[in-house]
């Protein structure tokens, strides 16, 4: 088709065939062209897109990182607050409410429970969808360079330690690049775990918005049609009968470590064939170890915080009693809790970096998490039951006091 | 001399003998579809005497190919 | 997630390409560059994941060992039992995936894992931070592999290097959507190195634009159309119909977008390879949309299956369109509605090559109007069939009711 076009145009136009014929010029013509058409679709979906930031409950709203992901939320405008707080953990920091509506923030939480005159905080929520070790890393450079004061992370006992697990956002590796190409230390293991694709997308998104926000300008996209022509979705027996359909894969997905970790999964072993299962439930947990990808990024990250001003609160999520009683899991929690507080204690400036490799049992004794379908409390996810705010307890005070200590502590050896 | 087999293919297909040679295959001629090729399959057991085996038919892919099957078979062309 | 995204791969290649080809293109001996064109593929699939290595190395070995013995017994007694064991062999674990996915997907990722873990740990690592995928490239490298071995049977294929057959299993530009190219459209260069040629270069690149302008100028837009699978019970008939009308083209510019981008990361390659579709849309009879739609599936399934079924012979002609349909089918899938698919296409095949016979069809062309009502007839026939592809069969019915109006019941 091409070449009938080419012929078409050639005929069309001079002998000398500029333009048309295979030629370095047609070539440069092309990319004069994309060009041209990339800094106005640019403008055009500059304009598009600014209009669609959306607002949650005039609590915080939306704060686009560089490679899109649409789970982070500013508490309010810049730099209202004595105090830049960035909360860096995964869904564990998400709270379900009593009427199972919006979720609450613990950050959130633990500003209410600071006293009235240190609540001016501006708080920098990275809430991720599941908590991955290169995301994290990510998401503490990009708190450093919206100066944050004091950084909190929580450190998934599982997934932050284990390499085997996959990456739920494909994008994390070249967002990872593109923060590290300053630490060589860092961006030779993403040489070898990394695609060439993401080295192009590292290069390119910083300049292209499209790129930055691809999830909302995909939906731009592909909302075009819903406007002429809408589909109602409401999920009726056919979207059902799918769904069942679909679930026979789901496990497949998880099929590597963790999820015999967790009880999430517990549900679908029906559609598990039973070899899998005994495959699975052979694996000990009590012996693994640390994966050096994972020790490497965390390592990159303690450095990060070494190398910045700000204090930082580090911490292993806390488990529900369910989940430590699994065989293997308490002792796998604590040692990765040792390695955590051993790595922190051994630096010079320790005094700024506090860590807590397991929560006291008073405070986690009155953790509430969630009730699944099954009766079974889930591992990590919190939810209020009786009353709001009983899903955390006493820990919002706790942190509160930790990080306000800290800060103080930290403000008093700067001024001496 | 008259080339018998690019005449016969010429008739079978409907294109001139001009256009064809022992390169052409189906890929080159829109005409030689599978209706057409069966017609050639019958076109050259009858003109020739022969009578081809499928492996001989998987083999013939182009005009070069049918005439070296053919000439493998005694046949002069 | 399972399925690797199509783009992914190809921005890869078209990055490796991109590092590649001065080499590729310095490279005098024909040899070394089929050798550079092997590791190429093997990288493309290596940087997605190592353990799809661990299948398909041994995989094309296996091949280049079949089509070794292949050669080596042509003529003698054994040559037919050895032909047949070495297809079966082929055809193992294509039709263990699609009768079995879940164990076969589990097996596939799991056994692979397991062998870089214990025998190469770096590679375990790597893989390890890697996704659970689907078995990419599969059906491709199944036939693909199959054409070569049933081309060497009838003496089609001379006696092949190994870093020939390599390079054409490795062939990266066609390795995860097609299209399914023979032999001879990579290997007969001979002993002559490809060379650069500016005209296919600038072709090659045009033609990768072209299909990414398909890809996500024409198609993605269109994307959305594929849920009225999900939601065709709580849609009006209307609906229904006009956004499986959209699907039927969003599934066409999609699959021909990619195909162009293969064709052109091919050609860069310096490799001229046939193209897929050519308006298949605009056929006015059902035999005419096979010739134009994935034709490198329906030119594979021609030489291997219409052919040796004697589609050539009237008496076992029918016999040999339904073979061959029924092959199309199940390629996809090994399922009843695939099946079905296959039967109704087979049965159209048939009813349109007896019209074909009829003198009425023979009279004078027919009027442009008529080519117009017949391409949208086929078109229509077309679509009713594609639900079969899309959907498992316990939703069939209740689809094709909503289509005629009925509510559902199910």
């Amino acid at each position: 088709m091409l070449d009938k076009l080419n012929h078409r145009l050639k005929s069309l136009f001079t002998q000398s065939g500029v333009g048309v014929a295979c030629t370095w010029v047609s070539v440069l013509r092309i990319a004069v062209w994309v060009g041209v058409f990339m800094v106005i679709g640019q403008h055009w979906l500059s304009q598009k897109l600014t209009a669609t930031t959306t607002t949650r409950a005039d609590r915080f709203f939306d704060m686009q990182l560089p490679f899109g992901d649409p789970m982070v939320f500013r508490s309010g405008p810049a730099a209202s607050g004595d105090m830049r707080l960035a909360w860096i953990s995964g869904s564990d920091a998400q709270v379900l409410p009593l009427d199972k509506g919006d979720f609450d923030l613990l950050p959130l939480r633990v500003r209410r429970a600071m006293p009235p005159e240190q609540r001016r905080i501006d708080i920098l929520g990275y809430v991720l969808e599941s908590q991955r070790i290169t995301e994290s890393l990510h998401c503490v450079r990009n708190a450093l360079a919206n100066d944050a004061d004091f950084v909190v992370l929580s450190i998934h006992p599982y997934w932050s330690f284990d390499v085997r697990t996959p990456l739920v956002r494909n994008y994390m590796v070249a967002s990872a690049i593109a923060s590290n190409w300053s630490y060589p230390r860092t961006l030779l293991p993403l040489l070898f775990v990394s695609e060439p694709r993401d080295w192009v997308r590292a290069i390119f998104t910083p300049s292209f918005l499209a790129l930055q926000i691809q999830p909302e300008f995909n939906e731009l996209l592909t909302g075009q049609l819903d406007q002429v022509f809408a589909i109602n979705r409401t999920k009726g027996r056919l979207a059902r009968k799918l769904h069942e359909h679909r679930l026979v894969y789901y496990p497949s997905r998880h099929a590597y470590t963790y999820w015999i970790l967790s009880g999430v999964y517990e549900r679908y072993t029906k559609y598990l064939p039973a070899w899998m299962i005994s495959y699975a439930s052979h694996r000990d947990a009590a012996k693994m170890t640390n994966a050096p990808y994972n020790e490497l990024m965390l390592n990159s990250i303690i450095t990060a915080l070494t190398h910045s001003n700000a204090a930082a609160f580090l911490y292993i999520t806390p488990l529900s009693d369910t989940e430590l009683a699994k065989p293997g899991i308490s002792e796998l929690v604590a040692r990765r809790a040792k390695y955590l507080e051993d790595r922190v204690k051994s630096l010079d400036i320790n005094h700024r970096i506090d860590v807590l490799g397991e929560f006291p049992d008073t405070w986690r004794d009155e953790l509430k998490f969630l009730i699944n379908r099954d009766g079974q409390e889930d591992y990590a996810h919190l939810a209020d039951r009786e009353h709001v705010g009983d899903a955390t307890g006493q820990l919002p005070n706790f942190m509160a006091h930790r990080i306000l200590k800290k800060l103080a502590d930290v403000r008093k050896r700067h001024a001496n | 001399m008259e080339d018998k087999l690019i005449i016969l293919f010429a008739q079978v297909l409907g294109v001139s003998p001009e256009s064809l040679s022992d390169a052409t295959g189906p890929e080159d001629t829109d005409e030689w579809d599978s209706l057409k090729a069966m017609e050639l399959v019958s076109a050259i057991e009858e003109a020739f005497a022969v009578e081809l085996t499928t492996a001989e038919i998987m083999k013939m892919r182009t005009i070069g190919i049918a005439r070296e099957v053919i000439r493998g078979k005694g046949i002069d062309i | 997630m399972l399925d690797f995204p199509t783009i992914c791969f190809f921005v890869n290649l078209l990055v490796i390409q991109a590092l590649v080809l001065p080499l590729y293109y310095a490279i005098r001996v024909s040899k070394w560059q089929q050798a550079l064109l092997a590791i190429t593929g093997m990288v493309s699939l290596g940087v997605i994941t190592p353990r799809l290595l661990v299948f398909y190395v041994p995989f094309w070995l296996f091949v280049a060992l079949l089509h070794r013995v292949t050669c080596w017994c042509r003529g003698t007694r054994i040559a037919r039992v050895v032909f047949v064991l070495s297809l079966v062999a082929l055809l193992v674990p294509l039709v263990a995936w699609k009768l079995l996915p879940v164990h076969f997907v589990n097996l596939f990722n799991l056994l692979t894992h397991h062998f870089l873990w214990t025998y190469c740990r770096p590679l375990g690592v790597i893989d390890s931070i890697k996704d659970y995928l689907l078995p990419l490239g599969l059906s491709f490298a199944t036939f693909r592999a199959l054409d070569l071995l049933i081309q060497t049977y009838v003496d089609a294929i001379p006696r092949q290097t190994i870093s020939r057959i390599l390079a054409y299993g490795f062939f990266a530009p066609v390795q995860i959507v097609g299209p399914l190219v023979e032999f001879r459209e990579l290997g007969d260069s001979g002993n002559a190195a490809r060379r650069f040629r500016l005209d296919e270069f600038v072709s090659g690149a045009g033609l990768v634009f072209i299909g990414l302008t398909k890809v996500y100028v024409l198609a993605f837009p269109l994307r959305s159309s594929r849920e009225i699978f999900t939601y065709a019970d709580v849609n009006p008939t209307l609906t229904v119909w006009l956004h499986l009308i959209l699907f039927t083209w969003y599934f066409y510019l999609n699959f021909a977008g990619f195909t162009d981008i293969a064709v052109g990361a091919a050609r860069l390659f310096g490799y001229r390879v046939q193209g897929n579709f050519n308006r298949p849309y605009f056929r006015s009879n059902i035999q005419l949309f096979w010739a134009n739609w994935h034709m490198s599936l329906t030119r594979w399934a021609q030489r291997n299956v219409f052919v040796p079924v004697g589609g050539y012979r009237k008496r076992t002609q029918t016999r040999a369109i339904f073979a061959t349909m029924m092959t199309i089918a199940l390629w996809h899938d090994i399922s009843i509605p695939l099946a079905l698919f296959g039967l109704i296409h087979a049965t159209a095949l048939y009813a349109n090559r007896l019209w074909q016979d009829h003198p009425a069809a023979k009279r004078k062309a027919p009027s442009r109007f008529n080519t117009i009502a017949a391409a949208c007839a086929t078109q229509l026939f077309v679509t009713l069939t594609f639900p079969l592809l899309a959907l498992p069969m316990e939703a069939i019915p209740m689809f094709y009711g909503r289509l005629i109006g009925l509510e559902y019941a199910g």
